[in-house]
């Protein structure tokens, strides 16, 4: 009974996570961006990355929502009361309201992706020195990586 | 019914209600987050946990190493049966151009590992963009695979068109840029 119970326990922690990404969603999607996670691997991966972190950014303060935070904050609570130690959205006192904590990482990995592409497309304008084209698309480029430079910096906590 | 079946009853009731309302939040969440815009918004939440796995594996591939199990890993994904745009909306194209962007780093980053030609590369960029990427609302994953078809373009030799690939996505990028700083709604 108790092995029955376990399984069922974890299966009911799994749930709840899944509710809390798909909580976490909502909030990343007020900046309508979805990001590539930086991860220990070659490249950026994971658009749908279930890290703590996520689950600790703040909730869009919609009715329909507090609703559906209240009903899950009770279901956690019933998890807890049959012994489960569940790991969900839990208020953040160091994010004040209204204040989106990944924003400053969106912000610096879309500077990365742009001065990336300034690297190659100024790579192309030395090849075909001359041609106006590449030039100009060299311009562009650099004028857009400095832009998103100065927004990582200014965004970065001091 | 026993006192004792009943108490557990009452006390796997919230555990059961979990289960059933946290597979309805991800769906409600979703589409309230206008991320489920397709026909079937459930094959994209499945498709979404698939993924997730699948980049957790790449991930422990990669930290022993194992950048042909990686590939490998990630070639298997190509052959799911992805949705089209119709089908998955947004969110499911946004996946699989994260998967396709993934692999072909790792495969431009390590041209002698399962070894593919130039032509074969570009191949599995435009497999993975798919009909008409520009239908797809401005994301990261399609600016990275459109810059990364760049790349295979300039492999190739064709400078003009990986320019206009690189623009692109450099469009797509600024875009996004704008958003997060506050000056597009």
């Amino acid at each position: 009974m108790s092995r029955v119970v376990c399984s069922i326990a974890t299966q009911g922690v799994r749930w709840v996570s899944l509710a809390a990404i798909a909580l976490s969603a909502c909030s990343k999607a007020q900046s309508s961006t979805a990001t590539p996670a930086a991860g220990a691997a070659a490249a950026p991966a994971a658009g749908m990355d279930a890290d703590a972190g996520v689950i600790q950014e703040a909730a869009p303060a919609d009715d329909g929502f507090d609703g559906l935070h209240a009903k899950l904050a009770t279901l956690e609570d019933g998890l807890r009361d049959v012994g489960v130690r569940v790991v969900g959205w839990e208020p953040s006192d160091a994010t004040p309201a209204g204040e989106d904590p990944g924003r400053c990482t969106r912000v610096c990995e879309l500077k990365e992706a742009i001065c990336e592409l300034e690297a190659h497309i100024c790579n192309l304008a030395e090849t075909h020195t001359g041609q106006a084209r590449y030039a100009e698309a060299c311009a562009r480029v650099q004028t857009d990586c400095a832009w998103a430079t100065e927004a990582c910096d200014a965004c970065s906590p001091t | 019914m026993s006192r004792a079946v009943q108490g557990w009853a009452l006390r796997l009731l919230p555990v059961f209600a979990g289960m059933v309302l946290g597979g309805a939040l991800m769906l409600v969440g979703l589409a309230q987050a206008g991320r489920l815009t397709g026909k079937d918004p459930e094959a994209v939440v499945a498709l979404a946990q698939q993924m997730q796995v699948v980049h957790r594996k790449v991930d422990l591939q990669l930290r022993a190493d194992d950048v042909a199990g990686a590939i490998e890993t990630l070639e298997d994904a190509r052959t799911l049966p992805w949705p089209d745009h119709d089908r998955g909306g947004d969110l499911g194209m946004e996946l699989r151009h994260d998967v396709y962007g993934r692999l072909v780093r790792l495969r431009l980053d390590h041209p002698d590992v399962d070894a593919v030609s130039a032509a074969g590369l570009l191949k599995i960029v435009d497999e993975g963009l798919g009909a008409d990427p520009e239908a797809v609302d401005a994301n990261p994953f399609t600016a990275r695979l459109i810059a990364l078809r760049g790349e295979a373009l300039e492999g190739q030799g064709r400078d003009g068109e990986a320019l206009t690939a690189y623009e692109r996505a450099l469009d797509i990028n600024r875009s996004l840029l704008e958003r997060e700083l506050g000056d597009l709604p």
